[in-house]
């Protein structure tokens, strides 16, 4: 008879199980999703650290006779051994050999070069030209370094005690990977801490790679270093994992007898990992408590109704004389049997809605584990929810049958106004508790999670209050107006505590889910703010230029408009505390390109880099062999001439000028010449100095006259008026050097030099200070001066201060890329060659770039990054929010439909009174229609108000990020669309399921019954 | 329970109660009733006058401000919630004007009658050969295993019946038993009524505005202002109860 009686009320048994599944849900759904979070939090943690902080390795120094290999390869399996977790979660070893050669070649005289076999290394290189060695006495060859030692594929090398052959030119895939352990291998290609591309004084060559019988056959004394890798497996790695890995790891980095070293930054990395996973447990606890509260008041409700709907029934066992425990039976074994059922209904909900978030949200490939936890999660909950029903049935069960039968409710006593008082005491003492500044660390971090639910509980409490206040001062005027309808409608809101529980509810449910979808919307916009901040634009390329080509020049080829792509020279600054990263833009294409914000700023970002320029004289450009230069020299002070040299800037050279001397310059008039290192390339002349012949030290002072500069080119001598005849075309730069003035007749540059000075002037093609923009985090030393982009420093005259600059945050420095570049005077050591895509064009400019003869070896996305900032825990908590938040609203709406449509049944006496007295039932309609839409729309306001004032107080001191990053400025603003979208989804939902309780309910209302009338 | 004892029996019964706005309401003052085994009472009077109240008193359901209401031997106000339940269950029988609170709506004809059954010690065969019984007396058998919902209201009426009857009590009270029925099905319901009278012995004490059913029925006493009168039934006579427990000469019943 338990199931037929389901079945007759389905409907309202549908809906108990639906709740009650949905309690059990919400409380399954935390450890769950607590579980799946730290999964992805581990996995991500671990990807975004270097290949040595997710691997172990094992070095082995000795000569070739030793069989480094074989030494490395057997203590690695010993040790491995003895490493269970750390063998299951390994993936297999990489080994290589190296031995590093002097006098390979002159570039590399110091250091000299390193030659290398690295099992499997054909897999991860991309052939330039030629093949990958694959006998001894063969090698190949970067195509950096075979550009700049001029190295074809053919051309025999002398490798230490051997001859070899270059049999390809190679370009490393994915240098920063796994596959090449963190090893130093590559200058050219090293990216981030490493030089784009090598220049004439530098000796950064990339390692010659050949098969191991080259590195072996060296020589049996050659001493070699032989290293085996092995990398974590990340798809297999799991949380339960991390305790027992960073035991294994914390014991690998030993020297032991034999000779064997251990080396592993893991330990450091799984530290760190642990921390950010156990830093989830305490904002999923507090997210899950609100909910479950929530959810089990709302289970709470339903079972209530539902159990005020059997009331007729109990009425009767108790009638038929049915003793008090078969009637407590009879009460509650169908909502019993409901929430068992629930319990593994819940379960499988659960589960399905984590998947989903999972798949939504967390680092691919994230598993949901069904846990422990979750299972004592869903006995607590199904306890939890018996224990709900016991107590909501209850009521019904005690009723006096004389009660049952009463047509109309007795008026119930209103809720204490003292237990609304407490209530709110303790929740805006905990509110000033948690979000005042003085409560320091306390209120700041996952407990700030609980104010948002204080706040909306005391706005509510306030609120169910002030409702029934404002219906009963209506009395009157509806009356007096003789509006029937608005007067029966807010006397039964006046008169009705009951209903007013449904208020609160809504009110609680509307506030959590507007909180959490602000909450949620603001955290994902600063995730996305962050990400494309601290990438710089929707994309970014790291490039490395072939020698003699400008990028930017590549640029403006490849995007004609201006607005797509632009170039960006990098250069970090680590002699700063903190460091800061200096950036050139070709300023016009910036603006377009880069990530910009309008409060990162005093202007719009294309305001700001327009100041970025300046009036200068054009470049002295020289393309030739032969430099020739007019000097007259009306007074010259010296024991014997000094010489004029030519400071000339080679295209993407690292080493600086190159000197050109030209000859002395004694008193009189001089033609002097010199060979130019320009002929297939443009050159640019930086400056001039003038130096002492000899070692001699001696004081010197006169005036030098440059009247004329020409160059020999393909199409003979050409003279360049501009050299010397722009006016403030030169500058002098350093001591000794007095003054430089141009004019029609030439460039006077006046010396006065000392003992050791050593008098120059520069070019002014370029501003003495160059404009710059600069992070607010900039410290004041280095607003006003750069290391520049290699050894040459420049000074920097900060034309605006940004709260955050692309790419660098609040510590970058933006210049011009052709002023800096100039002012760098071909010192580009440490200059990083990037191009910056707009979301347009990421598509096609990598493949522009190669045709073009431009590498990529790395990119990063601004999408990307935001992504894994938005898996990041505090978001993760706030994700939880947001679901748990959804399905509280979702429950509350079911059980403000159950509701209304069980209290409407019970009250059809009434509207069938009022039919008798002549009521139209359209008027009854539109009472309650009234009625119930102003309950509906009083949750709606005040918890939109609630939810939003929630926002506006806690948001700030909820964290949105696992670390504090100083930029971008994090917003808090309301996110107003998606707060509009998902009220406007709630409302219109609410507003039908009013329009048919409403119409029903006056349906079912007939004067017939009130035949029932008591005698 | 000897051949005399009154199946109901009210001395100086007093019931006041408080509204809703606290003020006290007397529904039934100093009322002296007693009713015989087997035999047949009306209470009538106009609507307000305390008739359900005397009946919801006489169930058990409200215990009385004064007064005694002694029901098949048992004091009803000195007894415990489930010493009552005990009597509802053994002694009494309840059939309510709407037809609908009688009877569970999704349980059967047959389902409704055993959830009824509350006598001690009888077998599972023997509870069947009740509820056969009982639903072929009120001529429903074929109707067994229809769900209550499903009947007419004559049906469910009768069906009430049954229910009430289950487990033999002594006493039926039935609150306007035939009130939202039409008049043939409300006659052939108080045929039911009165053969379960003579049939069982059972005593009635149906409250009612109808003339014709207070008529058929052996003593009718009217409430006035909460206060009882007695006059002897002035429609056809059925004379005394023949069945299990004949008429006394207690109180102004008539025949």
């Amino acid at each position: 008879m338990v199931l037929q009686g389901l079945w007759f009320r389905r409907w309202v048994s549908l809906a108990v199980l639906v709740v009650a599944s949905l309690v059990v849900g919400a409380a399954v759904t935390g450890p769950l999703f607590l579980r799946a979070a730290q999964e992805s939090v581990l996995r991500d943690t671990l990807a975004q650290g270097a290949p040595s902080g997710r691997g172990v390795a094992d070095h082995y120094t000795g000569p070739v006779s030793d069989d480094p290999v074989r030494q490395v390869q057997e203590r690695d399996d010993a040790k491995l051994a003895a490493r269970p977790t750390l063998a299951r979660l390994v993936g297999p070893p990489v080994v290589a050999l190296q031995t590093t050669l002097g006098g390979v070649t002159p570039r590399a005289a110091g250091e000299g070069v390193v030659l290398a076999w690295r099992d499997g290394m054909c897999a991860h290189v991309r052939m330039v030209t030629g093949t990958c060695p694959d006998q001894a006495g063969t090698v190949m060859v970067s195509a950096s370094t075979a550009a700049l030692e001029s190295w074809p594929v053919g051309q025999p090398l002398r490798l230490g005690n051997e001859q070899a052959q270059v049999v390809g030119t190679y370009v490393p895939l994915d240098p920063a990977g796994d596959f090449w352990g963190g090893h130093p291998y590559f200058s050219a290609y090293a990216g981030a801490s490493g030089t784009a591309y090598a220049g004439p004084a530098a000796s950064g060559l990339d390692t010659v790679f050949g098969t191991r019988d080259t590195v072996e056959a060296q020589g049996t004394d050659v001493s070699t270093a032989a290293v085996l890798d092995r990398q974590l497996d990340l798809g297999r790695i799991r949380v339960t994992d991390v305790a027992a890995l960073e035991q294994d790891v914390a014991t690998w980095s030993t020297l032991d007898a034999s000779g064997v070293e251990g080396d592993t930054a893991a330990a450091v990395v799984l530290q760190q990992a642990e921390a950010v996973v156990g830093a989830l447990r305490l904002p999923v606890l507090v997210v899950e408590t609100q909910l479950l509260v929530l959810c089990w008041l709302v289970l709470f409700l339903v079972v209530a109704n539902a159990a005020e709907a059997r009331g007729p029934e109990v009425a009767l066992a108790k009638l038929r004389g049915v003793g008090v425990g078969a009637t407590v039976a009879f009460g509650l074994l169908d909502t019993l049997l409901l929430v068992l059922l629930a319990v593994p209904v819940g379960f499988l909900l659960a589960w399905a809605w984590t998947v989903g978030l999972a798949r939504w949200q967390l680092a691919p490939g994230v598993q949901v584990v069904v846990t422990a936890a979750a299972g004592w999660a869903a006995a607590g909950a199904g306890a939890g929810a018996v224990v709900g029903a016991v107590l909501a049935t209850s009521r019904t069960l005690r009723r006096p049958v004389v009660e049952q039968w009463r047509r109309a409710t007795r008026r119930v006593r209103a809720r204490s106004w003292l237990v609304d008082a407490a209530v709110a005491a303790v929740a805006v003492a905990g509110l000033v508790a948690l979000l005042s500044p003085s409560a320091g660390g306390t209120g700041r971090g996952p407990l700030a999670l609980v104010a948002p639910g204080l706040v909306i509980l005391v706005a509510a409490l306030v609120g169910s209050r002030v409702l029934p206040g404002l219906c009963r001062a209506a009395y009157g005027p509806t009356r007096r107006r003789g509006w029937v309808a608005p007067m029966l409608a807010v006397r039964q809101l006046g008169r009705r505590p009951s209903t007013l529980r449904l208020a609160l509810l809504l009110t609680v449910a509307f506030g959590l889910v507007v909180f959490g979808v602000d909450a949620w919307s603001v955290a994902r916009a600063n995730a996305h703010d962050r990400g494309w901040t601290e990438v710089g634009a929707a994309q970014v390329l790291t490039v490395s230029v072939p020698p003699g080509a400008d990028l930017g020049a590549v640029v403006d080829r490849i995007d004609p408009t201006g607005q797509q792509v632009a170039a960006v020279s990098t250069a970090t600054d680590f002699t700063r505390l903190p460091s800061v990263l200096l950036m050139g833009v070709q300023r016009d294409r910036f603006a377009h390109v880069a990530f910009w914000r309008p409060d990162f700023g005093p202007a719009p970002l294309a305001d700001l880099t327009a100041r970025l320029g300046s009036d200068d004289a054009p470049p002295v450009l020289l393309t030739g062999d032969r430099l020739r230069v007019e000097v007259d020299v009306p007074a010259m002070a010296a024991p014997e001439a000094p010489v004029l040299v030519a400071d000339v800037v080679q295209p993407s050279a690292l080493g600086g000028t190159t000197p050109v001397v030209l000859g002395p310059v004694g008193v009189g008039h001089r033609t002097l010449e010199a060979e130019l290192p320009c002929l297939a390339k443009v050159c640019r002349l930086a400056g001039v100095e003038l130096q002492r012949a000899g070692s001699t030290l001696f004081p010197f002072r006169g005036r030098v006259v440059l009247s004329g500069v020409q160059v020999h080119g393909a199409a003979g001598w050409q003279d360049l008026p501009g050299a010397v005849r722009t006016v403030d075309g030169w500058r002098p730069v350093l001591i000794g050097a007095r003054s430089a003035v141009s004019g029609p007749a030439g460039t006077v540059l006046q010396v006065d030099a000392a003992l050791a000075d050593n008098p120059t002037w520069q070019v002014a093609d370029h501003p003495a200070a160059l404009p710059a923009l600069v992070g607010a985090g900039v410290g004041e030393q280095a607003r006003t001066s750069s290391a520049g982009l290699g050894t040459r420093a420049f000074a920097l005259d900060p034309v605006a201060v940004a709260a955050a600059l692309p790419a660098g945050g609040d510590r970058g420095v933006v210049v011009d890329r052709d002023l800096a570049l100039r002012s760098a005077e071909g010192s580009v050591a440490h200059d990083i060659e990037t191009v910056w895509v707009a979301p347009d064009a990421v598509s096609r400019t990598p493949q522009q770039l190669e045709q073009a003869g431009v590498t990529v070896f790395a990119t990063s996305s601004a999408a990307e990054l935001a992504q894994v900032y938005g898996r990041q825990g505090p978001q993760l908590a706030l994700l939880l929010f947001l679901a748990g938040a959804s399905l509280a609203a979702l429950l509350a709406g079911g059980g403000a439909a159950l509701t209304l449509h069980l209290s409407g049944r019970r009250r059809t006496y009434e509207l069938a009174a009022m039919l008798a007295l002549g009521l139209r039932r359209r008027t009854l309609l539109g009472s309650l229609f009234l009625e119930q839409g102003v309950l509906v729309l009083f949750g709606v306001v005040v918890g939109t108000a609630a939810g939003l004032g929630a926002a506006a107080l806690a948001l700030p001191a909820i964290p949105v990020f696992s670390d504090a990053p100083t930029a971008p400025p994090l917003r808090h603003d309301v996110q107003v669309g998606p707060v509009a979208l998902s009220v406007a989804a709630a409302v219109l939902v609410l507003a039908l399921t009013v329009v048919v309780s409403s119409t029903s309910l006056v349906r079912s209302s007939h004067v017939d019954q009130l035949r029932e009338a008591p005698a | 329970m000897t051949a005399a004892t009154p199946v109901v029996r009210c001395e100086l019964l007093t019931q006041v109660y408080r509204d809703d706005t606290g003020n006290e309401v007397t529904a039934l003052t100093e009322v002296d009733l007693q009713v015989q085994p087997g035999e047949a009472v009306a209470l009538v009077g106009p609507s307000g006058a305390g008739k359900s109240t005397l009946l919801t008193l006489l169930a058990g359901l409200v215990r009385p401000t004064a007064g005694r209401a002694v029901v098949a031997g048992h004091d009803l106000g000195t007894l415990s919630e489930r010493a009552l339940l005990r009597v509802r269950a053994e002694a009494l029988g309840v059939v309510l004007q709407t037809p609908g609170r009688n009877l569970l709506p999704y349980a059967t004809a047959r389902q409704n009658v055993a959830f009824a059954q509350r006598s001690p010690g009888r077998s599972r065969a023997a509870r069947a050969t009740e509820i056969e019984s009982l639903l072929d007396a009120v001529e429903l058998l074929p109707w067994a295993r229809t769900p209550a919902r499903h009947l007419s209201g004559g049906q469910q009426q009768r069906l009430a019946l049954a229910v009430a009857l289950a487990g033999d009590p002594p006493l039926l009270l039935a609150d306007e038993p035939t009130s939202q029925l039409d008049r043939a099905t409300g006659e052939t319901v108080l045929d039911l009524m009165l053969a379960a009278r003579d049939q069982r012995g059972t005593a009635l004490v149906v409250v009612t505005h109808d003339r014709e059913v207070s008529r058929r029925l052996d003593v009718e006493h009217t409430i006035l202002d909460g206060r009882l009168s007695t006059r002897p039934s002035t429609g056809p006579s059925t004379g005394p109860s023949t069945g299990h427990r004949p008429a006394t000469s207690g109180g102004t019943g008539g025949g």
